[in-house]
């Protein structure tokens, strides 16, 4: 089960679409569906999540429940520093 | 999920947009240092559940624990929307300072039962009631209708006491306070004479009686006398759903409006010109209802024939000075 919250699988998962520096590639947007393993737990302040992909690929009749999850992410826009697109130059999704 | 236990839908909701909230945080700080980076644009989470109904009727998600069959999905999908968005989609900020149905005196089950129906505070109540009538709401939510219409009664708009500003100048600026409570308020002086450090015996007698003076209403009026010092800046009004529906009291001096300068449930901060001349203050509620008092502009006492400088007592033994 996993230790993580779900904020930081979700932001690991995010932080997976950059693509190295100089590469000359631009992701424009990356959709994403993984499974997660999910548990709750009682906090003082409400409940809290937390996800992980899970363990193992063979599912058993002692292992969590491996809940799906779907997210869309893009590329920040900066008004005063706008990204230049270059033609042609956008990789695919990644993480897919 | 491994935990057996059930959790209320909200609570479950809250849950996951604090976790989104925090990816985007993080997702925010990591821009600082990147030339690019990314936001979570939608996020969609299909969860196994088996769904329950507590005794209260409240909804509740228990997770599908391990080799546990028969668990629904329930969709669960975010997407980011713009400040415009959510003030469309959420109730104003005046309707969340409304006394809740708790405050007014519902029973839970009774709560429940209004919930249903849209209503959680007592203005959304009052407006419900105002379109569709005591009796409807009574038949559709089933809170018997004496008890409605005392719970009503008490969401009204209404005014409990009415304060003066203090007015705010260099010889008044360390010793003033608003006024006395109930409807006959009374402005703080300007402090008077303050001798080696320690303000004068007169100045507190008179705040004292002041304070203690009870509410008399004029036999020869019907009207609550305010009395407020010249210069006082503005009154406050304090009471109870003040700003109902959002829409202010229309308060008038001697037929003239007043400005408000802030408005909340519970006080409402009227600005007095300073011309302004004693005359019947008007006030008409959200609710239609009107009221008026006998606003009494007094010129500002002064009490200096009781200080005496020191060393000058002339109840001290033969007269003589301090040394």
């Amino acid at each position: 089960m996993s230790r993580m919250e779900l904020s930081e699988t979700l932001g690991a998962l995010v932080a997976g679409l950059d693509v190295p520096e100089l590469s000359g590639l631009l992701v424009t947007e990356a959709s994403v569906e993984a499974p997660l393993e999910i548990s709750i737990s009682q906090q003082e302040d409400g409940l809290l999540l937390m996800a992980g992909p899970p363990s193992n690929v063979m599912r058993t009749g002692f292992e969590a429940v491996a809940h799906r999850v779907r997210l869309r992410a893009g590329p920040v826009e900066d008004t005063e520093n706008p990204t230049e697109i270059p033609p042609g130059g956008v990789s695919d999704g990644a993480g897919q | 999920m491994v935990r057996a236990s059930s959790y209320p839908v909200e609570d479950f909701l809250e849950a996951i947009t604090a976790q989104l909230d925090k990816t985007q945080d993080a997702l925010r700080l990591k821009a600082i240092n990147r030339p690019l980076t990314f936001a979570l644009k939608d996020f969609e989470l299909d969860l196994k559940v088996f769904v329950e109904m507590d005794a209260d009727g409240q909804i509740r998600f228990r997770p599908s624990g391990p080799n546990e069959a028969g668990a629904s999905t329930v969709r669960i999908g975010f997407t980011t929307i713009t400040r415009p968005m959510i003030e469309e989609n959420t109730i104003s900020l005046e309707q969340t300072q409304s006394p809740t149905l708790d405050e007014v005196g519902l029973e839970p089950q009774e709560q429940k039962r209004l919930e249903r129906l849209g209503v959680r505070n007592a203005v959304q109540l009052r407006r419900l009631e105002e379109q569709a009538g005591d009796n409807t709401l009574s038949r559709m939510s089933g809170v018997n209708l004496a008890k409605l219409r005392q719970v009503l009664q008490l969401g009204r708009p209404h005014i409990d006491n009415i304060a003066a500003e203090p007015i705010r100048n260099d010889r008044s600026a360390d010793n003033t306070t608003p006024g006395a409570v109930g409807h006959e308020p009374t402005t703080q002086p300007p402090s008077t004479t303050v001798r080696d450090g320690h303000q004068d015996l007169p100045g507190k007698l008179r705040d004292r009686l002041q304070q203690d003076r009870p509410v008399v209403r004029d036999p020869g009026t019907t009207r609550t006398p305010i009395r407020v010092e010249r210069g006082t800046p503005a009154i406050r009004l304090k009471g109870g759903n003040l700003i109902g529906q959002g829409q202010q009291p229309a308060i008038r001096l001697n037929k003239r409006p007043l400005q408000i300068a802030r408005a909340t449930e519970d006080e409402v901060q009227v600005k007095l010109p300073a011309d302004a001349t004693s005359g019947v203050l008007s006030v008409v509620l959200p609710d239609g209802a009107a009221t008026e008092f006998d606003l009494l502009i007094e010129e500002p006492l002064r009490i200096e024939a009781l200080s005496q400088p020191p060393g000058e007592d002339p109840w001290l033994p033969g007269g003589d000075k301090l040394s």
